[in-house]
């Protein structure tokens, strides 16, 4: 195996959980944001020999997923609801600066498992099924302003879950 | 940071902030570095619970997410060679589940824009007539949901016959004689494909969930040009609908670009199998939709709701 692979690898690795949020933070759909994730991974491996170890591989790697998701943007038509360039930089400088914070969401599992079964299933909805706070609505019944109130005091609940197990444990 | 900041990025991650309020958004994460560092925070905890849920088993009915599969790239105690394989993992495409794929077409048909078809009767001969009626195949079909439509099928002379609705009247325009204008508005229907078989896809939502409804759906693999597939069989033979339906659809936006019908009744004629491929998707303009953007002034126009 090439050293250099194992390397790119090694780091790729590293920083996966960071680029993937990301790119998932500007491409919303999951299914797309898992495509722009995989033409990062090829042109991270192809860029490697370009890349200075001088510099933090997280920020490197950052920028080129962002060349992705500019391509991305682009390919789609303009988006009136996507986030300019100039965003996109300061949104990549922020993942970049809390990377270090990443580790705390390993309790993010345990801390699902805590969940009511309402709370659960709207997760479900949400994350697995993929719908939005509307369709969901249509489909458990009620008001999508409703359903997207839920979801956030869901997420918040599971932040300070995540909070108070990462200070138990002395995580940054 | 304050709650309604964390709001705001809560309705941009669910996909329901306005143009304004994302532009609001933006401009707050550009001017303040601590905005913009609890985005990252609030979309690291969505970015890994869509992980999370996408890799979790699926016969439980509540689910009890566990850290496998993708979940599993996230451990930071990897060694080189393992992170190969987990790169592997990480850039293979995840399996893909029909069920959530349509839900995922169906949230996607809410696209406002307007939409052409290209309609080909893939029934490899052609179809009988009464030359009063053009052939389906090579008609073109321009939709705006929900029920407005457009069919214009050419006679092998050239001559276009018109037919559609704005939503709240039909009408037909035959390339000689007398326009027909109806309030009732599925009063022209009839020769779009799948409307005798109760799946026109003139309201693509509304369809999708009947898809969803009345077929058993299966993903399919992607095609040579990498656009992903649904096919469904139909459950049962009362429902009116094609045998077989199958959809090809663009992974990255669920925008689909090819329907197939296959088995479809004919009872009243038409073909057996037709494919309706996507041409274009764009405004066609506030009046494109009305009859009268489809004859010119002077022609005789039968209401036939007079009395």
């Amino acid at each position: 195996m090439n050293a250099a692979v194992l390397e790119a690898t090694r780091l790729w690795t590293l920083a996966v959980p960071t680029v993937s949020a990301f790119v998932g933070s500007v491409v919303r759909d999951f299914q797309a944001r898992d495509d722009v994730l995989q033409n990062t991974a090829v042109a991270v491996l192809e860029s490697f020999p370009r890349y200075d170890p001088a510099r933090p591989f997280v920020a490197w790697a950052l920028g080129v997923a962002r060349n992705q998701v500019r391509l991305y943007l682009r390919a789609r038509g303009r988006d009136r609801h996507a986030f300019d360039t100039d965003t996109l930089e300061a949104v990549a400088a922020a993942f970049a600066d809390t990377a270090d914070t990443d580790r705390r969401f390993d309790h993010l599992a345990g801390c699902v498992e805590q969940l009511d079964a309402k709370a659960q299933e709207l997760c479900r909805l949400r994350y697995d099924a993929g719908l939005k706070p509307a369709a969901i609505a249509e489909r458990l019944g009620g008001a999508a302003n409703a359903v997207a109130k839920a979801l956030q005091r869901v997420r918040d609940r599971l932040r300070e879950c995540i909070e108070r197990k990462a200070a138990a444990e002395g995580a940054p | 940071m304050n709650a309604h900041f964390d709001a705001l990025v809560s309705a941009y991650l669910d996909g329901e902030l306005s143009e304004a309020e994302t532009a609001d958004l933006a401009d707050r994460l550009r001017a303040d570095p601590a905005c913009a560092r609890r985005f990252a925070e609030l979309a690291r905890l969505h970015d890994r619970l869509g992980n999370l849920f996408r890799t979790a088993p699926r016969a439980e009915p509540a689910p009890r997410p566990t850290r496998r599969g993708r979940a599993v790239v996230f451990s930071f105690g990897a060694v080189a060679a393992a992170a190969l394989v987990l790169l592997a993992l990480w850039v293979s495409p995840a399996p893909v589940s029909a069920a959530s794929e349509l839900d995922r077409l169906i949230a996607s048909s809410a696209d406002p824009r307007d939409r052409t078809y290209r309609i080909a009767n893939l029934d490899g001969a052609p179809e009988p007539g009464d030359g009063r009626q053009p052939p389906i195949d090579g008609a073109r079909l321009h939709v705006c949901s929900p029920d407005k439509y457009v069919l214009v099928r050419t006679f092998p002379d050239g001559r276009a016959f018109v037919t559609g609705s704005d939503g709240e009247r039909s009408w037909s325009v035959p390339p000689t004689g007398a326009v027909r204008i109806s309030g009732d508005p599925l009063r022209f229907r009839g020769p779009l494909p799948g409307h005798q078989q109760g799946l026109p896809f003139v309201d693509l939502r509304s369809d999708l969930v009947q898809f969803r409804d009345a077929y058993v759906v299966t993903a399919l693999p992607p095609d040579a040009t990498g656009r992903r597939g649904l096919l469904g069989e139909k459950k049962s033979p009362e429902f009116r609908g094609a045998r077989r339906v199958e959809l090809r659809y663009d992974a990255a936006t669920g925008v689909i670009h090819r329907m197939e019908f296959d088995g479809m009744p004919r009872a009243r004629g038409g073909p057996n199998r037709v494919a309706v491929e996507l041409v274009e998707q764009r405004d066609l303009g506030p009046t494109f939709f009305t009859p009268e953007a489809h004859f010119a002034p002077g022609r005789r126009v039968i209401e036939e709701d007079q009395p």
